[in-house]
């Protein structure tokens, strides 16, 4: 009975069932298929688009560097590339170095980098003072590596407060005649100077009333600018595109986490045992006390303003700094009441600039330039003189980058990226 | 039994099927052809590699001239001209090509001129 029923039964349309079924089967099979290579090509295509994105970012800092780079162009969309991509260029003083924003956007996405830029370190100079026509005197241990330019009267062995000439071991110190002048500080950087320390950007800052305890600002964003009262800073934690402002005096204390921070004041002081990444402009001082660590990049600036009182950037006892301290008047090169105060325990990597005084001592792994050289005793203080130290321009020559002071067309390279 | 009538397909659907099945196995034979075709995504990739390596070393020592050289069995073809507004930087324009001379990829790089 089973087998006839199942001879008897109808099979008619079995083809047309099977195809269509086996129809679908191959279709599904090719969506999956087709599906695949559709986000293959998409993610091919943004791959692409990104590497395009990537080489915009890279051609912004090109075009920052250029000597045609002029406020015209600067924080506007420019199109570059292909598929209408544009590029975004900041570019302005932070401390003695110069910030560039590169922020790059395609149809679809957005891209943003920063970094701060200086120049080349000079690997062979040690010393500049210019001709004064009176000899440099030395005294204590004096090593200096590189060149050494000079007044003609070059160097002079002298005894302060009982203490004699000592040349160090390693001694390469090559002379050489100086020119009448220091090198002169740019004009735009010490517009853009002035202009950081007498208002604000009203179009690319964005004004808060307190310093919050806690802030990491990209440099992508406008910059966080933060009035405050003179007086303490301490417990904080701030990080990247933040302007911290003071008509007054600064107490900056180790409890604070301070990195790539701008701080312009009338007076700054680093308290005993300060650790963070930081650039200041002040006009009146600028105090290291002992057992600070002031990271490369950092720059102290200090811009005089009235000739009558003495400004001073001043290492009180043992510290290190890397980066670039640049001391100058207002009103050029001519009226020095600027000095830069290194302590015999002090060691700065870097470029030491001042249009007035310089107490050389200590360490300088870089460049010493200054109008005139000083020592200051207990009892007394002498002109034109050198005490106990130490300048090497070589040792951190590949790894350092001097904030770019003197020659607006020179070469950018980058000190650190943010 | 055996004598009883065993109901088969019709002409007209054994036709039917047979250009559902005659469709369905050319669009696949179609796809499959495109989805090979878009396996240039493997060269596409390399190609940009090549243009990522070719832009480094013009960002170290690059000159601003013209230049066609072959990388990888790929020909790079670099095009050097000045940029519109900054007249110290230079655009290369690099197109890369495979081996039939189809191109894969173009990327562009602005650098500025050392002197």
């Amino acid at each position: 009975m089973k087998l006839q029923f199942l001879h008897t039964r109808k099979v008619r349309g079995a083809a047309l069932y099977i195809s269509i079924i086996v129809s679908i089967v191959i279709g599904i099979l090719l969506s999956m298929l087709l599906l695949i290579s559709r986000y293959n090509r998409i993610q091919l295509s943004s791959l692409e688009q990104d590497a395009q994105l990537y080489l915009n970012l890279e051609s912004g800092f090109q075009m920052a560097r250029s000597d045609y780079f002029s406020d015209n162009l600067n924080d506007k969309w420019i199109k570059t590339g292909r598929n209408k991509d544009s590029v975004k260029i900041r570019s302005c003083f932070w401390g003695a170095y110069r910030m560039i924003n590169v922020t790059t956007k395609n149809k679809r996405d957005l891209l943003s980098k920063s970094g701060l830029f200086g120049t080349f370190s000079s690997s062979d100079t040690a010393l500049f003072v210019p001709e004064n026509a009176r000899p440099v005197g030395v005294c204590g241990k004096i090593n200096l590596k590189g060149y050494c330019y000079l007044p003609s009267a070059a160097l002079k062995p002298m005894s302060i407060e009982g203490q004699n000439y000592i040349s160090g071991s390693t001694n390469q110190m090559n002379l050489k005649p100086a020119s009448a002048a220091l090198p002169l500080i740019d004009e735009i950087f010490k517009e853009q100077i002035i202009s950081l320390k007498k208002n604000f950007d009203l179009g690319n800052d964005s004004l808060i009333d307190n310093l919050p305890d806690e802030m990491d600002r990209s440099f992508s964003r406008t910059t966080v600018s933060a009035q405050v009262r003179s007086g303490t800073i301490g417990n904080k934690n701030l990080l990247n595109n933040i302007k911290v402002i003071s008509a007054g005096d600064l107490l900056i204390d180790n409890s604070n986490r301070l990195e790539n921070i701008l701080i312009i004041a009338k007076k700054v002081k680093f308290g005993k045992g300060f650790k963070g990444t930081v650039h200041v402009i002040a006009s009146d001082s600028i105090i290291i006390e002992s057992g600070c660590e002031l990271f490369y990049p950092s720059s102290l600036v200090l811009m005089g303003e009235d000739d009558a009182i003495s400004k001073c950037i001043s290492f009180v006892g043992k510290s290190t700094f890397s980066g670039g301290i640049v001391a100058f008047n207002d009103e050029g090169g001519n009226k020095s009441s600027v000095m830069v105060k290194l302590h015999p325990e002090s060691t700065v990597n870097g470029l030491v600039f001042t249009s007035g005084f310089a107490q050389a001592q200590g360490t300088v792994n870089g460049t010493l330039l200054c109008k005139t050289l000083i020592t200051k005793t207990a009892s007394s203080v002498y002109e034109n003189t050198m005490m106990d130290c130490e300048i090497d321009p070589h040792r951190y020559a590949q790894a350092l980058c001097f904030p770019s002071i003197f020659d607006r067309r020179a070469r950018l390279v980058c000190a650190k990226m943010l | 039994m055996i004598k009883k009538k065993i109901k088969g397909n019709s002409i007209l659907e054994v036709l039917i099927a047979l250009v559902i099945m005659t469709a369905s196995t050319c669009s696949a034979i179609m796809i499959c052809e495109n989805i090979q075709r878009s396996n240039s995504s493997f060269f596409r990739l390399k190609a940009i590699g090549i243009a990522e390596d070719v832009f480094k070393k013009e960002l170290i020592d690059g000159i601003a001239q013209d230049k066609i050289f072959s990388a990888e069995g790929f020909k790079v073809q670099k095009k050097a001209f000045r940029h519109q507004l900054l007249n110290d930087c230079y655009v290369i324009d690099l197109k890369i090509f495979d081996a039939t001379g189809k191109l894969l990829e173009e990327l562009q790089l602005t650098k500025r001129e050392e002197k």
